[in-house]
């Protein structure tokens, strides 16, 4: 059947049911759940695992969908979505933290030296003189 | 005063650039060949594209190809996205690690709100009212039931009750029913709130929301004297506003335009301001409601929907509309406004305001039902008639109804501690951050939104809420991708919107 | 433009000294001792106890060829007055104007050193060669001058540099002129250190703003044009610090090809992230120093960057940051933009083209620079 994604089959689509086959090793089953719920004002769903290893997602609809092919879509790019906050989610983690550590700290969390030294022994080294001596530049070269 | 440099001193010659500069590109190196993402959430603006906030809100639309390179780390570094990136803070490189400080103290911005706690006191004076409105929220008690006033006791508890917030502001907004059949004890409260705030010195604003039928020259005479504001309805025009707002045989109407120009007239264009609340009937008229706020010499309109309470509920789809169809009425009152907007009339929407300033600067905004922790208590509070001590208008309305889970205390038995930690308080609190909540957390515009766990609660039976079957959740998205695509897509109506903030 | 540093025929052995001018013969005994008597012409003798004497006359005659503290005003220094404060060095015959009553531009210049080396700075620090400590002329200055002066501004180099000279001058300022605003041009990396804006707070001088520059909104490139890294960081680390501390910040941005087509998100960049700044000033290039010997690198005509401009203005203008636009005449900018172009320019050095003298709106007009006679728009023209 339609393969549009990579990782996200349609195995069928009518006006009251839609099933897909989902590969774990492309989507986490978080993205996978949380692509779901979204649906699920709309649908009743279900998430088994098939033989192949895949996620297989049945999505019953409560109402006749009109437009179920439509509707396929936008739950594959749901998905998609959901695995792309998912690589964020993880990839930012430890920066969010000390990002909220230092928004609720007194004190400087990554410049220790401009918080607490003494401007007399400049350890930032501010002090150092652009013109110490003057530059001889070979420029040409690049 | 620009003082640009020294006076001349005798001079060595200059050295030529080449050999006095390093070149661009050792700085530029130190950016690095790679870079690392900083937190930010997206959604959806269109089959193209995603609207992405940073972590304090910033905002960047970028085709979706695009957002899924940068997030793959592919996306090519000195590209003009990447800088676009970079200077709103979505990534970070080499050469530079203040990002971090400036996130930090630009978050701290956004929350700083909270450490003023509650500013904003909704004292119900009396449930008496003289008019029926279709979607009334408060059932109305006649004219001559005075044992729903408010008493001095109760009054006077209220004011000590506010002067125990920490927030330098305090706005006193005096509701009904209608304030002005009780205006003996409007007057008192005002005095005794001018009287402690001798030593108290607060920011302090007075607001009376009045159906205006009762402006005596008295009312006028006190409100120039100790500089109380008005708020008032109006629905559109005449028919309109009468239909929604009947008056017991004849429509409200002509108080209302009556008693606005006496205000303007006597108190100043700035002293008095309106809302509309958007029935079924109203859905179809949008440029003559917005012309109508024009005529009566009006800089602001607040574009409301109805909320699911009182009669509204009672009244059903009599009067009501679905989400979609009500944002569609938005989009046209909107594009109206901006039309005349381009003609040099000055008239903000109200609501875009709010959401604009959440997206284009960096302070925090105070406006009660779109915050996170929810405004409930902690930015607003309401003080019954009777004494009760409710978190919201919406939890004194659910009260009214017959629940009363938000019932936070009694103002005349329980101490101010008492009250503000109570339960019925820091549970809905708690349970519908939207920094937590599912499908709030990640949400492209959550730094944009906030919670409303009584509404949640009131339609779904849960404070939390399923935000999927949440019309408080698709109406604000559906604003909010509407004023987004503005931004992006319309110049000349963003040139506008960007003036409103 | 005005001769700020002159060379007397006369000198004699004597310790540079600084003295206030004045032209009162009768002035008080006890102050004469720090004042020096402007006289419009030689005399046969001269009132006691005065410093020094300086006459209008260049040349001397015969009879006081000799005459110890008197001096000769060297050319082009007659504009010299009442009030005006000099620095006079007796052994070379050299006069130094520290100050000038009547000027809206008296600037301290607390060190000739930076630490930056901007590829358009007017005025290039000096070379290594003997250290100067100016403060304790500054010192000596400070008490001389005017009461009422409105502002006064402090600068370089970096004034930073020699923070501890900075602050003995700031607090000069305050016990000597409490009434005068007092504005620091700094590039702002020395308040990365808290415990300098510490010292600075403790001064408490009561009408004090740091004038410190951003030149882009990417950090390699503020790096670049101020030649230093991580300056960037540490200049807004400053900024922030500053702010910390309760001290109000100006933001400077001298346009350049280098940036003026980021003008936009720079202005955006400071709406979002340093909306406490109390003013922004964006300001055209002096064709001076290492501006005048890169300007083909550095200059663009401000004629073709109008709209960055303008959409940066109504950026910091939406989110209700003042802005000042300096250094640009009038015909270049776009007339929306009219409003905030300043007379920004030093009156020492500030000129009109013989252009102007039939424009319409030159009375407005904030001129060019002395130095920009063959270096400006080429558009313009007489409205």
């Amino acid at each position: 059947m339609d393969n549009s994604q990579e990782g996200c089959l349609i195995c069928s689509v009518s006006e009251w049911e839609m099933i897909f086959e989902l590969d774990p090793a492309i989507y986490r089953l978080s993205a996978i759940k949380k692509a779901a719920y979204k649906f699920a004002d709309r649908f009743h769903i279900q998430l088994l695992t098939s033989d192949s290893g895949w996620i297989k997602a049945l999505l019953k609809s409560k109402a006749a969908v009109e437009n179920s092919k439509a509707m396929a879509g936008d739950f594959c790019n749901e998905v998609l979505d959901q695995e792309l906050r998912e690589v964020v989610a993880e990839d930012t983690r430890l920066i969010r933290d000390l990002l909220l550590r230092q928004a609720f700290s007194a004190t400087s969390l990554i410049d220790a030296f401009g918080d607490d030294s003494d401007y007399h022994t400049d350890p930032k080294c501010i002090l150092r003189s652009a013109l110490s001596s003057p530059i001889r530049v070979d420029n040409t070269a690049r | 005063m620009a003082i640009d440099s020294q006076p001349q001193v005798p001079q060595e010659p200059v050295q030529s650039p080449q050999t006095l500069f390093q070149q661009l590109d050792r700085y530029k190196g130190r950016a690095g060949a790679t870079y690392s993402l900083l937190p930010f959430r997206f959604l959806a603006l269109d089959a193209t594209r995603f609207l992405l906030t940073n972590f304090t809100g910033e905002l960047l639309v970028l085709p979706k190809e695009v957002v899924r390179l940068f997030v793959h780390h592919r996306l090519p570094i000195h590209s003009d996205i990447y800088y676009r990136l970079k200077s709103r803070h979505f990534l970070i490189d080499g050469d530079s690690t203040v990002p971090v400080d400036l996130l930090a103290a630009k978050y701290r911005t956004k929350q700083a709100a909270l450490s003023q706690f509650t500013s904003l006191f909704m004292l119900v004076t009396t449930l008496r009212c003289n008019q029926s409105c279709v979607y009334c929220q408060v059932s109305g008690r006649s004219e001559n039931e005075h044992r729903f006033d408010m008493t001095e006791p109760v009054a006077d508890a209220a004011v000590d009750f506010m002067f125990r917030s920490p927030s330098s502001l305090i706005k006193v907004e005096f509701q009904g029913g209608e304030p002005l059949l009780h205006f003996d004890l409007v007057k008192h409260i005002v005095r005794s709130v001018e009287q402690r705030n001798a030593s108290a010195h607060r920011d302090i604003e007075f607001v009376i929301a009045t159906n205006l039928s009762r402006l005596t020259e008295e009312v006028i005479h006190f409100c120039r004297d100790h500089n109380v504001y008005f708020s008032t309805s109006l629905d559109g025009p005449c028919d309109l506003h009468n239909r929604n707002r009947p008056s017991f045989g004849h429509g409200s109407y002509k108080d209302v335009v009556s008693g606005i120009r006496r205000v303007q007239d006597t108190l100043g264009p700035q002293r008095i301001s309106a809302l509309m609340t958007s029935t079924r009937a109203s859905l179809q008229r949008p440029r003559e409601i917005v012309d109508e706020y024009v005529h009566q010499g009006f800089s602001s309109i607040v574009l409301r929907t109805l909320h699911p309470y009182g009669r509204a509920a009672v009244l059903g789809t009599g009067i009501g509309y679905s989400i979609d169809e009500w944002l569609q009425f938005y989009r046209e009152a909107l594009r109206y406004i901006l039309e005349l907007n381009s003609q040099g009339i000055v008239l903000r929407e109200a609501t875009a305001v709010l959401l604009l300033r959440k997206i284009l600067t960096p302070w925090a905004t105070r406006y009660v039902d779109l915050q996170s922790p929810a405004g409930i208590g902690i930015a607003g509070i309401v003080i019954n008639y009777d004494g009760n001590v409710y978190c919201s208008d919406e939890a004194r309305m659910l009260a009214e109804m017959g629940d009363q889970k938000f019932l936070m205390g009694d103002i005349l038995s329980d101490q101010y501690k008492g009250i503000m930690l109570s339960e019925a308080l820091l549970s809905p609190l708690e349970e519908t951050l939207t920094e937590c909540m599912p499908q709030c957390s990640d949400c492209g515009i959550q730094p944009y939104c906030g919670s409303d766990p009584v509404r949640h609660y009131r339609s779904q039976g849960d404070m939390v809420g399923f935000k999927p079957a949440s019309d408080f959740c698709k109406m604000h998205l559906g604003l909010v991708k509407h004023l987004v695509r503005l931004l992006e897509d319309e110049p000349a109506a963003a040139k506008i919107l960007r003036t409103w903030i | 433009m005005l001769k700020l540093y002159g060379q007397s025929v006369v000198s004699w052995d004597g310790d540079p000294f600084v003295a206030r001018l004045t032209t009162d013969c009768n002035r008080p005994l006890a102050v004469r001792e720090q004042e020096v008597l402007l006289l419009a012409n030689e005399a046969d003798c001269y009132p006691e106890g005065f410093r020094a004497y300086v006459t209008a006359r260049e040349r001397l005659g015969n009879t006081l060829a000799y005459r110890p503290r008197v001096l000769p005003l060297p050319a082009l220094m007659g504009y010299l007055t009442d009030g005006d404060v000099v620095h006079i060095a007796p052994r070379s015959g050299q006069i130094h104007v520290l100050y000038r009553r009547h000027s809206t531009a008296n600037t301290i210049f607390v060190t000739g050193r930076c630490n930056c080396r901007c590829i358009m700075c007017p005025q290039p620090p000096k070379p290594t060669g003997e250290e100067e400590h100016w403060a304790p002329m500054w010192l000596a200055a400070i008490p001389l001058m005017a009461q009422d002066t409105l502002e006064l501004g402090i600068s370089g180099g970096e004034p930073t540099l020699v923070p501890d000279d900075l602050l003995e001058i700031l607090a000069a300022c305050r016990g000597h002129l409490p009434h005068t605003a007092v504005q620091v041009l700094s590039n702002g990396r020395m308040f990365n250190y808290m415990s300098l804006c510490r010292n600075i707070t403790c001064i408490n001088h009561p009408d004090l703003m740091f004038g410190i520059p951003i030149y882009s909104d990417l950090p390699y490139v503020h790096d670049y044009i101020v030649q230093a890294e991580n300056a960037f960081d540490q200049t807004v680390r400053g900024i922030m610090n500053l702010r910390r501390y309760g001290q109000r910040v100006e933001v400077r941005v001298v346009l350049l090809r280098q940036n003026v087509e980021r003008l936009p998100d720079i202005a955006y960049f400071i709406a979002r992230n340093l909306p406490f700044v109390e003013h922004v000033a964006l300001m055209g290039l002096e064709p001076m120093g290492y501006a005048a010997a890169s300007w083909h690198d550095i200059w663009v005509d401000p004629a073709d960057y109008q709209a960055p401009l303008e959409a940066a203005v109504e950026c910091l203008t939406a989110h209700r940051i003042p802005v000042s636009i300096y250094n640009h005449q009038l015909c270049v900018l776009n007339r929306s933009l009219w409003p905030l172009a300043k007379k920004s320019i030093s009156d020492w050095k500030n000129e009109y083209l013989g252009t102007c003298q039939t424009c319409g709106v030159r009375a407005n007009c904030g001129g060019f620079f002395a130095s920009a006679r063959r270096r400006h728009s080429k558009a313009i023209h007489v409205i």
